[in-house]
């Protein structure tokens, strides 16, 4: 239906891969071939927000504002998504990057040709000033920055805030939006430094405890002020700048003053709005598109899609995984037998065959993990060990009489003799989980446990009475990633009670006041007994994973792995698979096989080279 | 005149008292919705890869747009800022004020509406006149079936069979994009053409759905013209045959016109199909949108200037209706 | 009653009950696309009584079988699941006649009712009333059911008729009230309270009758466009999901099938939109005949 999981095709924006950055230097990425080609012409692509709206301010920091990342707003760097190293990064505005001080401080050497649409060179300063900005729209203090010193014009130093030991501290700061100080400097305040500073105490002083939050609430009413401001015009430090738009689309045109405007192509790009996947595939049939993101399609689309001169289709991996959640809270559904016989009874196949046909792979293991990152994680003697649950009514049958359950006349009753009912609760517009939830309750009906699929009227409402232990059964998307405490946050995060503040983890059961806006309404056990694994509490590992060198998470995720599989918080049904299509009649050299760069939107393709006249 | 201008304030003060209900009907009952739009934004974010410790806190940012005072301070705060045409901050815009957003969306509707109006008005109008005259002939009777049957579709079911046989079966018409953004806005023969080009289809769908209607209307308003006493003395007299038909026409037509304020709407509340299936984007898709997004400052805005303009199209239509009657103008 | 009918002349008698029926029997056999428009009408009346009854609670699906095409077994081919879409739409018609038929009743209770009183009383109560009435007529019924069903949840039929009928009587109040003034102007009321009967009795066992036949006609009109609507309102997606609603399978057919993209997923498109357009065709042909039943003078033209 309409919505049909956007924020799955903003994922697609946000995933990348490749490009190691950690405590060395970026390498300005350069691609296969360089210059060469002819330039000119239009790259016709998606708007991956979805919907224009030219009412809307050309503001990065409005959440509908009219501007396009890797277009013409720009970054110090692009995620590389990658799954062994979260930092991974492709160099933006920064040219290069080192860390020092075990990581806390960040050294950037910015582009040297780096300069603003009109002529301006991108300084130190716009970078501080982007960076104050964020500090005000709440996006700079979960990445842990703390101050930010200008070295000399075109490098800049980022301070991790004191007593911080984030291990993605690099690519969480350096993803942030720079934005030009002529335009939105006059907006903060002369002080504003000394504000974030006050803004930042942690201490137990209550005077500046009472001071710190006085600075937050001056902070948080700067930056409605700063995401409701409307520039008069779009200056860009990325390879287009915007020209044109109306509620259909977004013209851009390149900006000559580029820092690798050699290397961009498309003399122009046409940015086309959506409101449902139904117009992106009208699009791809009419042969209309460049290039088109992560779009959920049924088979019958994709081959007419690909039946059309010059499409291609590129598929590569994409973290987020669909799951059947949980409420341990209610019986019989806190029972391990129970939810393990659930999970042999759901044909995982079928489940995607009928939901994601074309952009999922049926989910093997139940780890938190998307499939492939359990490759790379689990050795195969422990991935050996990992229960796949394939479909087998004869063991949940023998789970479920193990547990008191009884079948009588055909259906199936709890230990105290009363009819046992599921009702496994979806999201209205969501097509994928509605369809997945009418063939699990087909299943699970026809094996003697009456099912029966609800809807919510919107995710909002969904969310909330989730979060409120509305719902026993219900679709969760897991799996997030690359980054693995993100991960694993989804499943032993806020949703099961463990909220970190002040950097110490806390645990409330589900009948704590609701703490900021999530409740726990997953209530798995603080500790697991997992066979041959021994011990594990989810919680508190899952807490580790945001603090310990990336080299030793490994261990980490071995376990939660295991426990995750035995203990099924969630029954993960499938990965979720980026398909994006691209046409090769008008343009060629499309990074395909990269898949960081295929994970980005096209504007970073370009901007590194690829994407060549026919 | 002065009855006129009595008329005009009389309705002016209903229309005032109208806009006040339907205001404050939709500000109680998007204060009843369920569901927290800060809540599906951190979701989005969350799913989008950002961390959750940082989508919390951009959401902050949202959160600071929902009202937190009483209900009461929330009312009278939000009628006085109506009164300054202050319809409030989307939050799915971040603050930009709805009346910005809605006002930019108003315009695609109204070409809409009133294209597809005027365009089944005229041809419901004169195809009734033949049907009625050519009544006993071939003609008559396929303009009589065509008005049944097309009159019995509804519009979404005629927007999705044009859309289906223009834009895809046969892709003829662009869609989309209300015009070719390439194209610099202004009264230039390449914009208009666009804009018309981008057009035609919704005004089509709206025209076919609703021409049945206007044409079995005349036909039955001209049959029964037909038999009055004018018409048969002008005859006598040897008015000319195309003579007689205008007044046959002038007298059929006025009861047409009070229902014409009734389609206005309909009409209006057709384009949210219309513009959902074309993706055409006017007030209808945003109503959908911010219902969707659970912006309510923005879905009470979007829901509000639709009224206001029904309203203001009745009282046009009511004043037209005047003039064209001299009965109702002098009482 | 006899005593009565002298002095109201211009009133129309009311044909005795089995005249009527034969009357209207006669009428309707007059013309076949009358008989057709029954005949669809009961046919689909049928489907919603029984239709619930031929199928399994849990209609079975098969994963193997998306959108299959036309076949024996399947004779309108599948749905997204490979459910039988003939399965679907027979079992959606009860939903989608009853929520139509609630929706009928409520327009026409309090339209006719809103109608008479404000004919009768005049005055004061007439303007108010008609305020009232202006004011549903004018909020455009459509986007006000869009925005009602972001708290209400339609997914029951009566709720979703009872919404469909309160937004939608206007029209019918003012006509039956402007019927009502012009029995009025015949001095068809003065009559009536000259001889002392009672309001009440006035009401319904005078005025009443003499706009039935409007009332009638619009009764049927109101069931074609609480279908329209409801079906929208399913189409649109802002109200819970259902399989085997009309409104749902157009939006899945259009949406996640690609029916408008692409031939697979037609029929199950056309499915659901030939069965409304069949149903509206039955109701549109047979208004015809009530048309002339109620309105003699048609009979002799």
């Amino acid at each position: 239906m309409r919505l049909r999981l956007r924020h799955v095709a903003g994922l697609a924006a946000l995933a990348v891969g490749l490009a190691a950055c950690t405590g060395s230097s970026g390498s300005s990425g350069s691609s296969s071939a360089s210059g060469s080609g002819s330039s000119g012409g239009t790259f016709t692509a998606i708007n991956e927000f979805g919907t224009i709206h030219p009412g809307a301010p050309k503001n990065p920091f409005n959440s509908s504002g009219n501007y396009y990342p890797s277009y013409d707003e720009m970054q110090l760097c692009w995620l590389a998504y990658s799954a062994s190293n979260p930092n991974a990064c492709f160099p933006g505005l920064a040219k290069s990057w080192t860390s020092s001080d075990g990581g806390r401080v960040l050294t950037v050497h910015l582009q040297p040709g780096a300069k603003w649409s009109d002529g301006a060179p991108v300084t130190a300063n716009d970078v501080k000033v982007s960076l104050a900005i964020a500090f005000t729209q709440g996006t700079a203090q979960p990445a842990n920055l703390g101050s930010v010193k200008v070295v000399n014009s075109s490098t800049v130093q980022l301070i991790q805030s004191p007593g911080a030991n984030d291990n993605t501290f690099a690519s969480d700061v350096l993803q942030l939006p720079v934005v030009p100080a002529k335009v939105y400097g006059h907006l903060l305040p002369a002080d504003i430094w000394s504000l974030i500073a006050t803004s930042q105490y942690g201490g137990s002083s209550k005077a500046k405890t009472a001071a710190a939050k006085k600075a937050s609430g001056t902070l948080v009413a700067l930056g409605k002020k700063i995401a409701a401001y409307a520039p008069s015009q779009d200056l860009s430090a990325g390879p287009y700048v915007l020209s044109s738009l109306n509620p259909g689309e977004a013209v851009l045109t390149k900006n000559k003053y580029f820092y690798a405007a050699s290397r961009v192509h498309p003399s122009q790009v046409v940015l086309r709005a959506y409101s449902g996947n139904s117009q992106i595939w009208n699009y791809l049939i009419s042969g209309q598109l460049d290039a088109a993101p992560y779009t959920a399609m049924p088979t019958n689309i994709l081959h007419k899609v690909l039946s059309v001169k010059g499409n291609k289709e590129l598929v590569s991996r994409t973290f987020v995984a669909a799951s059947l959640g949980f409420n341990e809270h209610d019986y019989p559904y806190n029972l391990r037998s129970v939810r393990q016989a659930l999970a042999y009874l759901i044909n995982r196949q079928a489940v995607q065959k009928v939901a994601e046909p074309v952009s999922g792979s049926p989910s093997k293991y139940t780890t938190g993990m998307i499939d492939s990152v359990v490759h790379d994680y689990l050795s195969s003697g422990q991935m050996s060990k990992l229960n796949t649950y394939s479909y087998s009514p004869s063991k949940a049958t023998h789970l479920l009489e193990g547990a008191g359950f009884k079948k009588v006349n055909g259906q199936w009753m709890l230990p105290n003799g009363k009819p046992w009912t599921i009702t496994v609760q979806t999201v209205n517009g969501f097509s994928d989980w509605i369809e997945a939830s009418k063939v699990i309750s087909s299943e699970l009906t026809t094996f003697g446990i009456p099912t029966t699929a609800k809807i919510s009227p919107d995710y909002a409402s969904y969310l909330t009475e989730l979060a409120n232990g509305k719902y026993a059964v219900g679709f969760w998307l897991d799996a997030l990633g690359p980054n693995l405490y993100t991960t694993y946050q989804r499943l032993y995060g806020t949703n099961d009670g463990y909220v970190v503040q002040g950097g110490k983890l806390t645990h409330q059961g589900p009948n704590a006041p609701a703490a900021a806006e999530q409740g726990n309404w997953e209530d798995t056990p603080t500790t697991y007994q997992v066979p041959g694994v021994g011990a594990v509490n989810p919680g508190e590992l899952t807490f580790k994973l945001s603090q310990v060198p990336v080299a030793q998470q490994r261990a980490i995720v071995a376990k939660l792995a295991q426990a995750t599989d035995y203990e099924l918080p969630v029954i993960q049904l499938w990965n979720y698979l980026n398909v994006q299509f691209v046409n090769t009649s008008r343009w060629t050299d499309f990074p395909s096989g990269n898949e960081g760069l295929l994970n980005n939107q096209p504007g970073l393709w370009i901007s590194m080279g690829y994407v060549h006249k026919r | 005149m002065s009855g006129l201008a009595r008329r005009l304030a009389s309705r002016i003060v209903v229309a005032v008292v109208m806009i006040w209900i339907v205001a404050s009907f939709t500000f109680f009952l998007v204060r009843a919705i369920p569901g927290n739009p800060v809540q599906a934004e951190y979701e989005t974010l969350v799913s989008q890869g950002v961390n959750p410790a940082q989508a919390r806190a951009e959401t902050q940012v949202i959160y600071g747009f929902l009202p937190h005072q009483p209900l009461a301070t929330q009312y009278g705060h939000y009628l006085w800022q109506l009164l300054h045409l202050n319809l409030g901050k989307s939050i799915s815009y971040t603050g930009t004020p709805v009346s910005h957003i809605v006002l930019s969306a108003a315009p695609y509707t109204v070409i809409l509406v009133l294209s597809g109006i005027v365009a089944s008005f005229a041809i419901g109008v004169i195809a009734g006149v033949l049907a009625a005259v050519r009544r006993s002939t071939r003609l008559g009777d396929v303009l009589s079936v065509s008005g049944s049957l097309l009159h019995g579709v509804p519009q979404f079911v005629m927007a999705l069979l044009l859309a289906y046989l223009f834009t895809t079966e046969w892709a003829i018409f662009p869609f989309g994009a209300p015009y070719d953004a390439s194209i610099p806005v202004g009264f230039s023969p390449a914009f208009i053409g666009s804009l018309v080009s981008h057009a035609i289809l919704p005004v089509a769908a709206y025209a076919l759905s609703s021409y049945g209607g206007w044409l079995l209307t005349m036909k039955s308003s001209v049959v029964s013209v037909l038999g009055d006493d004018f018409v048969l003395a002008a005859e006598l007299r040897g008015i000319r045959p195309i003579t007689r038909l205008r007044y046959i026409g002038r007298n059929a037509i006025l009861p047409l016109f009070t229902i014409l304020a009734l389609s206005i709407g309909f009409m209006f509340g057709g384009s949210v199909f219309i513009e959902d299936i074309f993706d055409y984007p006017g007030l209808g898709q945003l109503l959908l949108q911010s219902i969707n997004r659970r912006d309510y400052p923005l879905m009470s805005g979007a829901f509000l200037l639709i009224t206001v303009a029904v309203i203001v199209a009745n009282i046009l239509a009511d004043l037209l209706y005047g003039v064209i009657d001299p009965r109702v103008r002098k009482g | 009653m006899v005593a009565v009918d002298p002095l109201v002349p211009e009133a129309r008698p009311r044909l005795p009950r089995t005249g009527f029926w034969s009357g209207a029997g006669r009428v309707v056999l007059r013309k076949p696309s009358r008989i057709f428009g029954l005949a669809v009408i009961v046919f689909f009346a049928l489907m919603a009584i029984v239709g619930p009854f031929l199928y399994p609670k849990n209609l079975p699906i098969d994963p193997n079988a998306i959108y299959a095409p036309p076949s024996l077994a399947h004779p309108l081919g599948t749905d997204f699941e490979g459910t039988d879409v003939l399965a679907l739409i027979v079992t959606g018609a009860r939903y989608v006649l009853y929520s139509a038929a609630v929706a009928a009743v409520v327009t026409v209770v309090v339209g006719t009712g809103v109608g008479l009183l404000a004919g009768y009383y005049r005055g004061i109560r007439d303007s108010a009333l008609m305020r009232v009435t202006d004011l549903f007529l004018t909020v455009p019924g459509f986007p006000l059911l869009i925005v009602l069903s972001t708290i209400w949840n339609f997914g029951a039929a009566p709720a979703m008729g009872l919404v469909l009928g309160l937004t939608g009587w206007g029209g019918l109040a003012r006509a039956v009230r402007s019927q009502t003034l012009s029995l009025r102007e015949r001095g068809f009321l003065e009559a009536a309270r000259g001889l002392g009967l009672s309001t009440p009795h006035i009401v319904i066992k005078q005025i009443l009758p003499n706009v039935a036949p409007y009332v009638a006609m619009n009764l049927l009109l109101s069931v074609t466009g609480a279908i329209y609507a409801e079906v929208g309102l399913f189409f649109l997606g802002v109200v819970p999901f259902k399989a085997n609603n009309w409104g749902v399978m157009l939006n899945l057919a259009v949406f996640s099938g690609g029916a408008i993209t692409s031939q697979n997923a037609l029929i199950y498109l056309l499915s659901p939109l030939v069965a409304i357009l069949l149903l509206t065709l039955g109701i549109v042909l047979f208004l015809d005949a009530m048309d002339e039943l109620f309105n003699p003078r048609l009979r002799e033209g």
